[in-house]
């Protein structure tokens, strides 16, 4: 299962790598400019007395983008001629082969997600307190989490069969997400990140309630 | 797992509604439906002169809470501290007010304007935990950035050098040994500063230590000015501090105790309870306080009502009080996110 | 004879447009079946439910002794599916198909058989499916059904988009492994003659029900039509042949000959025509292909 999901994305989630780092990457140079230019301690004053999403704020909704664009390249094919009847057709329990979808998607989405930190993490932190740069990666963390969900909300949305339900799906994912962008606060969403993960864990089940349907011819 | 997967949706598709729904009929249908009833106090001032709280009516007119009606003209001169720039134009200010001289410019500094918002208090936000230590008495007339931040360690105080990220050993010991030779437990339980170089003197932090020990904190001449602030009770426990920096220099800040009682933090050091005993929540309450040389309007804004205390500006003592509890509360109870008083995002439902 | 499918009481609504009810039958082992019946009676609906992505309103269909919707997954190893359009997996080449398709049917997978078909494809290895033309396509999805070597296929119009060439290829295919094998086959297709050379048996399905089962020898042998110029003409077909079940279809044609179709003997079509007092005159009985006996049997309209 996980050669077949490799081989429909690894081109888009190469695409979708090269995009993430590089606007990380954009980021980064846009701060390392200004340290250059104006000098560390005025940054460190800046993001000490700002409570602002600094040198980050333009990753907003990008990890969110990205788990739609990976929902689509995922599931888009499967729902061409119905082509999911041939993966459901395949001598595994459908829940195991659901799970194995969905967990390749978030295991890339992952793995994507990490590098943006790991090389945020590279860019900041010579020249920044870990107060500050942790600052900044919480800021972003309900971004990245945000990313999780419209991916497996866009999943359940596109594998379902019937359009006034897609509706629904898409009402309820829209709304699902405006959670997650309610304040860019730095550290607001400490209390509730628990309960965040614990959302984006629920919605793995989900697209299980479209693959059931789709079971059952409704269309 | 069918029936898994649907009860998961149900549920988040309930909480979006009790989230949505009401937010919609509190955003859009409160004003239409109960328009009149909202919107608060109106601006409010105590005037020594007529013994009354003065409020802007809609119009023109000005009304006192004790039923008074004054024309803007008698309003004006009931509050000269206020409306100043009017009444010298009008060539209306009197050389004395009360018995004391007055001038514009006196006027202008010795008038204060103090604004706290719930969700600026620390425990209502996160914070990043390091912190700006401003020259206190700078070579030059402005005051400066500085060159290093400082954090709290269970251990002591570091300072950090913003330009290389690397630990001013040095200085860092020179604050350590101060504040311990002051008494100061480490860590810190509550600091409060302002680091901004446009205001026009810096008093440093005032800090409450791990034994709710009052203190404050500054850098005179790149030395550590550290004042153990004794409190005039043993009973009371420090709860939050503030930082006032008022032009006139009447106060070093406030304070609130574990009750909520609000403290005046004099220039002498003294603490002293502002209108014997006013309750006020840092985490709760927004205040605002419109001082002049001889009084003080604090108003205080809680979940249940609107109120307004008048005190001396010399002792704090309470000269009226006026408390305006809220109609009936026409918002429906939900599920939200985010509140007014503070900055976090947490589910909460009222 | 053991029952490889068995479709139990199926009834099927679309919203309230009933497509049949209490529909029954069952496909023995070994044979290949086609089920034929005009656009809107039901075969793609028969395959769904079949295949497990149609849930029937009431009844049930068991495949291998279990119920489709309850199925142990591993039997879908022996179970073989071509979806309508010999959909396959777009992204992948000839190669990667078949490696993702082998590590589910260990031990049966045949990857000798794929590649002995994708050989007469004028493919490259390393093109990919959605480049291909449907009669590829067709051959990839045959090749993989080849290869998977299951007991039971179950093919969903076997011919759509298919030139001449390619349908025989893939009907000939089909016929030399089922037979050679002991295989059993449920298909559908629009078009009759493939079936004619493909097919034990046939199920003829009308609106809302069968309208029969039974091998394609038999019809073949017996069905016929039977024609006769009338002595005087007639705008409508005599009420009493309506009346007789025997007789598919009466019809009177352009010409103003009495055309209808029947399994009896030709003596004993006379016989009746007599007994209903239908004048007539000499009765011709003409053979059929499967084609003119399918219309036959349902209609022209």
């Amino acid at each position: 299962m996980f050669y077949k999901e490799w081989i429909k994305t690894r081109w888009s989630l190469l695409f979708i790598l090269v995009v993430l780092c590089g606007y990380v990457g954009y980021e980064l140079l846009n701060f390392l400019r200004a340290i250059g230019a104006m000098g560390g301690a005025h940054i460190w004053i800046a993001m000490i007395t700002k409570d602002e999403p600094m040198f980050v704020r333009h990753l907003q909704y990008l990890p969110m983008v990205a788990g739609i664009a990976l929902a689509c390249v995922q599931f888009f094919p499967e729902m061409y001629h119905k082509c999911l009847k041939l993966t459901l057709h395949l001598p595994c329990s459908h829940l195991r082969m659901m799970f194995e979808m969905l967990g390749f998607g978030l295991a890339a989405l992952l793995v994507c997600f990490g590098l943006n930190y790991l090389i945020l993490w590279l860019g900041f932190y010579p020249s920044l307190a870990p107060e500050l740069y942790g600052k900044m990666l919480l800021v972003a963390l309900p971004w990245y989490l945000a990313g999780f969900v419209s991916y497996l909300m866009s999943a359940w949305i596109i594998l379902e069969g019937s359009w006034k339900r897609r509706i629904f799906n898409l009402v309820v994912m829209f709304l699902c997400l405006k959670v997650f962008y309610l304040s860019n606060f730095p550290g607001a969403y400490v209390p509730s990140l628990p309960w965040l993960i614990v959302f984006v864990l629920a919605c793995i089940l989900l697209p299980w309630i479209s693959i059931d349907r789709f079971k059952k011819g409704i269309e | 797992m069918r029936k898994l997967a649907n009860a998961v949706l149900g549920l988040i598709v309930l909480l979006l509604v009790i989230w949505e729904l009401p937010w919609l009929y509190n955003n859009y249908a409160v004003s239409f439906f109960h328009g009149d009833e909202l919107g608060g106090e109106p601006f409010t001032l105590y005037s020594a002169m007529a013994d009354d709280f003065i409020q802007n009516t809609e119009g023109q007119g000005r009304r006192g809470v004790s039923g008074r009606e004054y024309t803007v003209e008698e309003a004006d001169s009931l509050l000269p501290f206020f409306w100043t720039t009017q009444l010298v134009n009008a060539g209306r200010l009197p050389d004395t007010i009360r018995g004391y001289a007055v001038t514009p410019q006196l006027i202008r500094q010795t008038n204060i304007n103090y604004h706290h918002r719930a969700y600026d208090t620390h425990t209502n936000r996160p914070n990043c935990g390091l912190w700006l230590l401003l020259e206190s008495m700078p070579k030059r007339v402005n005051l400066e950035d500085p060159d290093d931040a400082f954090r709290f360690t269970h251990e002591g105080i570091e300072f950090i050098n913003m330009n290389t990220g690397q630990l001013k050993p040095k200085k860092s010991q020179l604050f350590t040994d101060a504040l311990q030779v002051k008494g100061f437990a480490f860590p810190v339980h509550e600091i409060d500063g302002n680091p901004d170089t446009r205001k026009e003197y810096d008093e440093g932090y005032l800090l409450i230590d791990n034994n709710r020990q009052l203190y404050q904190m500054k850098m005179t001449a790149g030395r550590p000015y550290v004042k153990k602030i004794e409190l005039p009770d043993n009973e009371i426990t420090p709860k939050f501090v503030f930082v006032t920096e008022f032009r006139s220099r009447c106060l070093r800040g406030f304070m609130t105790d574990e009750n909520n009682v609000l403290y005046a933090i004099t220039p002498a050091y003294e603490v002293k309870p502002i209108g014997s005993g006013i309750h006020f929540d840092p985490e709760q309450n927004n205040m605002m306080i419109m001082g002049n040389m001889l009084d003080w309007t604090i108003r205080i804004t809680t979940a249940e009502a609107e109120e307004f205390y008048a005190v001396s500006a010399f002792d704090y003592t309470l000269l009226k009080s006026y408390i305006a509890p809220y109609g009936s509360d026409p918002y429906l109870p939900g599920l939200h996110f985010t509140e007014t008083i503070d900055r976090w995002v947490k589910p909460r439902v009222n | 004879m053991e029952n490889v499918i068995e479709c139990i009481n199926l009834t099927h609504y679309y919203g309230k447009r009933k497509i049949y009810e209490n529909l029954s039958f069952s496909v023995p082992k070994g044979r290949i079946l086609g089920l034929l019946g005009k656009n809107g009676t039901g075969k793609t609906t028969t395959i769904n439910l079949l295949s497990g992505y149609l849930e029937p309103r009431t009844g049930e269909c068991r495949i291998f002794g279990q119920n489709v919707r309850t199925m142990d997954p591993a039997l879908r190893k022996q179970i073989g599916l071509l979806v309508e359009n010999h959909v396959q997996y777009q992204f992948m080449n000839i190669e990667q198909i078949e490696h993702f398709y082998a590590q589910f049917y260990p031990g049966q997978w045949r990857k000798e058989a794929y590649y002995e078909l994708m050989k007469k494809l004028k493919v490259a290895p390393g093109q990919r499916i959605s480049r291909m033309s449907n009669g590829q396509r067709s051959q990839v999805a045959l090749g993989l059904l080849l290869a998977q070597n299951p007991e039971l296929l179950i093919l969903d119009d076997f011919s759509v988009g298919l030139d001449p060439g390619y349908r025989r290829l893939f009907v000939d295919y089909l016929r030399d492994w089922a037979h050679s094998e002991g295989k059993t086959v449920f298909l559908t297709s629009h078009i009759i003659q493939d079936l004619e050379r493909l097919v034990d048996d046939c199920i003829i399905m009308d609106y809302g029900s069968i309208l029969m089962q039974c091998p394609l020898d038999h019809i073949n042998e017996g069905f016929h039509r039977f024609r006769s110029q009338l002595p005087e003409r007639l705008s409508d077909v005599p009420e009493p042949l309506l009346g007789d079940k025997e007789f598919y279809h009466p019809a009177i044609s352009l010409t103003g000959e009495l055309e209808l179709y029947s399994f009896l003997e030709k003596d004993e079509v006379e016989r009746r025509l007599q007994d209903l007092h239908v004048p007539h005159g000499p009765l011709m009985m003409d053979n059929l292909d499967l084609e003119d006996a399918f219309i036959g049997l349902t209609g022209k309209y």
